[in-house]
């Protein structure tokens, strides 16, 4: 079997506990997922209540909007789901959790990501793909770029995630920081990038760059603009490229607590 | 001896306020999300205005409706994780233990929840409104408005307070009060206006929100800060007290029944 | 005055069972079907004021069943009882001023703050006069030692450090009766004994009753002069320490060490617990043989170079207490003070 084919494999042998897991403890997963309903439906409520008002933002309407949260929902249900481990990264490098990935034959960083499902998430896919079907103009090309952007936006959720947390390997407290940077990245590409100034914009498009984000359902889904797509697609390997870049140097650094960590 | 015994729960109110200025840093830390949401909000809203072109939107100037979103940030931002603490009060048998104490569960926790909530309503307060003088500069305030405001908020938090701990307490019933807690928590904060003021709803939902409390929570206190009219002052206190002696009846009512299924099966 | 007095106190859990699936489910509400435990079976017994009590059982055994009803928190199925000249779970709150307690899983102080505004909180909680207050904070601090770490927060004390805050926290309304569940939990030798010296002297000092209860048999030995033993929701055993251990003392533990190697006869009432080279440990049947007897019959036929004469650990006649409550469920034995 090839490399590609193995990895694959493996990752997919992990879906498969982790859902059975999913499977056992079905009370917990159908309040979780209710709760992302909940969660997201409140801020599509905001937006109806804005767009009633005042229907025009910018070049956005209210549908924008909508394909906007249903692909963020999507692109961060899939994230947890498959790399369920991602939003604990900083915490299990400050606990040694690195240990047990450390003394296994694959690639660490993948191997800890897939480790765990989040069943929250499922819900977040489920709400994605359910206000998608349901409160949009749905044909074949659409929902072809929906899932195209949802990718590249998972692409770009993952990517930045992984580098923020891995400041874990040089800073103290960086969880707290981590998720403060993580929020603060899925906040901004909830709005249209069309209510910020120029500053901020340079800096949706470097630094934080939830800009190419929040640009995919006006500019691929809605009318695709193909160099967009290719720029926001190679944007987002590059930062994928960089964050697992900074990983792998933390991870050189890392000095476990003599530590072995059990799983559970 | 009443001074006695609201004395215990000043002093309860006192170790709530001591015990968070110890962490204070932290609270600080996690407030700093605030800058991001009110930031945004400002964008928003800037872009809003220009596109209108009006000078007022639903009876709000631009500065007027980001101090209004301020001071509901801050107000939602404030609130501490009561239900899920009493829930897990509850679960574990903490509360039984605490009925052989000589003071009454549920103000022991009103108090010790207010404590907590002034902290960190003053550092949101502190950071929204730093924000807010940055970008939009600061809005004419009339000092007679303070009291009121602080008169309106208390009383709003503390009807958030009866309805958050019954449902907490529901723990005495229920396998996991969460759920009711996110859909009350979520309901605030669209229908009690903490996004958006009600004024920008459309008619029907409008109503809707009115019928609700939940707007004395949220709206109310930061409609005043931003618009003080001293002569609906009044009713609006009415009101209030209204759905707060409302509110704690029913909280006393479940605390009751939960009690006596302490007394009936050891908690 | 008796601190306690409990008659006949009775507790029944009654829970209802229920079948799996939607027709158990209406089967439930139409024709409920009942488990009944019988956590507490006609418990009796009085605690004069100023003594210092065990109370003792395994897992399970009815403890915090009963425990709860003396302070009020649960309500008996039938029986009665007074604590400090209160009916529980009539007055609970006016209990509440007469008792303190201290749970040795559950802290009651506020976490963040120091253990001086924690006293502070309390004074004001317990209602207390000010200047009494403070005589007795000043006292409290002398003889708990606290003082050094008045004004550290508390989540920075040692679990020992918290421990003796605790207990100090529990007494500054001059309680009549103090509840201490498992005060030594986790604690290292040096700071048990201390605690256990700290309890001594409140309850000599102060005549406070002292209702214990923990799972560590030593902390029985060392402080208390009564235990009452819990199993099964009845009282198995209601005695002094002495008579608890003369009764069930029958055996006494032998270390010997040898200066030679020995292959030591049989001898009647004796058990070779190891015997490796020049060391050897025999447990001693008292009721079939005397120390006396065994030591001598050594001694005369060879040289001894150490000898170490002890009881077996009290953990093992606690132990034997609860099998034989186990294997024949009767009556306690009740003996008279």
């Amino acid at each position: 079997m090839s490399t590609v084919a193995r990895t694959l494999s493996f990752v997919g042998a992990y879906i498969k506990t982790n859902l059975q897991m999913a499977m056992e403890y079905r009370a917990s997963f159908i309040t979780q997922v209710f709760t992302m309903f909940l969660n997201n439906g409140m801020w599509l409520a905001f937006w109806y209540i804005y767009f009633t008002r005042f229907p025009i933002l910018g070049d956005w309407r209210r549908e924008d909007i909508i394909v906007l949260w249903s692909m963020l929902s999507l692109a961060y249900g899939l994230v947890n789901t498959i790399f369920g481990n991602v939003l604990q990264l900083s915490i299990i490098i400050i606990r040694g959790g690195l240990d047990f990935y450390l003394a296994h034959p694959k690639n660490v960083l993948l191997h800890l990501l897939i480790s765990r499902m989040s069943f929250a998430a499922v819900g977040d896919i489920a709400f994605g793909l359910v206000v998608f079907l349901a409160l949009t103009e749905v044909t074949p090309a659409r929902l072809g770029l929906f899932f195209l952007s949802s990718l590249i936006a998972g692409l770009f959720l993952l990517a930045f995630t992984i580098l923020a947390h891995s400041l874990a390997f040089f800073i103290g407290n960086a969880e707290s920081l981590a998720s403060e940077l993580f929020g603060a990245f899925i906040h901004f590409s909830t709005y249209p990038t069309t209510i910020f100034g120029g500053l901020t914009r340079l800096l949706l498009f470097t630094l934080i760059p939830a800009g190419f984000v929040s640009s995919l359902p006006v500019r691929v889904i809605r009318q695709l603009d193909p160099i967009f797509l290719l720029y926001a697609a190679g944007a987002g390997a590059f930062l994928m490229i960089i964050a697992y870049a900074v990983f792998s140097w933390g991870l050189s650094r890392y000095e476990s607590g003599n530590l072995i960590v059990i799983r559970m | 001896m009443i001074t006695r015994r609201l004395s215990k729960y000043t002093a309860v109110f006192q170790g709530a306020l001591l015990s968070n200025l110890a962490y204070v840093w932290d609270i600080v830390f996690r407030s700093l999300f605030l800058i991001v949401v009110i930031f945004v909000f400002v964008q928003l809203w800037q872009l809003t205005y220009r596109v209108t072109g009006a000078n007022e939107v639903a009876g709000f100037t631009l500065p007027q409706i980001i101090w209004y979103l301020v001071i509901t940030e801050t107000i939602m931002l404030s609130k501490p994780r009561l239900a899920g603490m009493i829930d897990s009060e509850v679960k574990s048998g903490d509360l039984a233990y605490r009925l052989n104490k000589p003071y009454n569960y549920v103000i022991y926790h009103y108090f010790s929840n207010l404590g907590e909530t002034s902290i960190r309503f003053l550092v949101n307060l502190i950071i929204g409104a730093g924000v807010a003088l940055v970008t939009v500069g600061p809005i004419p305030l009339r000092v007679a408005m303070i009291p009121a405001f602080l008169l309106v908020a208390v009383l709003g938090l503390s009807l958030d307070f009866a309805l958050t701990a019954a449902i907490g307490l529901l723990a005495f019933w229920v396998e996991d009060t969460a759920g009711f807690d996110l859909i009350y928590k979520r309901m605030t904060m669209i229908l009690g206006g903490m996004l958006i003021p009600l004024e920008v709803f459309p008619d029907w939902l409008r109503g809707v929100a009115e019928s609700l409390p939940l707007h004395h929570i949220v709206y109310q206190p930061a409609r005043l800060f931003v618009h003080y009219d001293p002569g609906s002052l009044g009713y609006l206190v009415g009101q209030q007290v209204a759905w707060l002696a409302a509110a704690w009846a029913l909280l006393a009512l479940i605390y009751s029944l939960g009690v006596k299924r302490v007394n009936v099966n050891g908690g | 005055m008796a601190a306690i007095i409990v008659k006949n106190l009775t507790k029944t859990f009654r829970s209802k069972q229920k079948a799996p699936g939607l027709a158990g489910s209406l089967n439930s509400i139409i024709r409920p079907r009942f488990n009944t435990v019988e956590a507490v079976k006609g418990v009796s017994f009085e605690v004069p004021s100023g003594q210092l009590l065990a109370f003792i059982g395994p897992n399970g055994a009815g403890k915090s069943t009963t425990i709860k009803m003396l302070s009020g928190i649960l309500h008996p199925s039938s029986g009665q009882a007074r604590v400090a000249g209160e009916v529980p779970w009539r007055s609970r709150q006016r209990l509440a001023f007469k008792i303190g307690s201290v749970f040795g899983q559950k802290s009651q102080l506020w976490y963040h703050i120091p253990p001086i505004d924690n006293f502070n909180l309390l004074a004001r909680i317990y209602e207390l006069d000010h200047t009494e207050y403070k005589k007795r904070l000043d006292w409290l601090v002398d003889v708990f030692e606290i003082a050094p770490i008045l004004q550290t927060p508390v989540r920075k004390l040692s679990l020992g450090q918290r421990m003796r805050c605790e207990i100090a926290a529990s007494m500054l309304h001059n309680p009549q009766l103090i509840f201490l569940d498992e005060p030594t939990i986790g604690l290292d030798i040096v700071a048990k004994q201390r605690i256990r010296d700290l309890i001594r002297h409140v309850n000599q000092d102060q005549g406070t009753t002292v209702f214990l209860t923990s799972h560590d048999t030593s902390d029985i030995e060392n402080l208390c002069k009564r235990v009452i033993v819990i199993n099964h929701g009845q009282l198995i055993l209601d005695d002094s320490v002495s008579v608890v251990r003369r009764r069930y003392l029958t055996h006494k533990i032998v270390d010997l060490r040898l200066a030679e190697e020995a292959n030591l006869p049989p001898h009647l009432g004796v058990d070779v617990l190891k015997a490796n080279g020049y060391g050897i440990k025999l447990r001693v049947d008292t009721t079939v043989t005397t120390i006396q007897q065994v030591v001598s019959a050594i001694m005369s036929g060879y040289r001894v170079a150490d000898i170490t004469i002890s009881d077996p650990p009290m953990d093992e006649t606690i132990t034997r207490i609860y099998q034989e409550s186990n294997g024949d469920r009767e009556d306690a034995h009740h003996y008279d003070h």
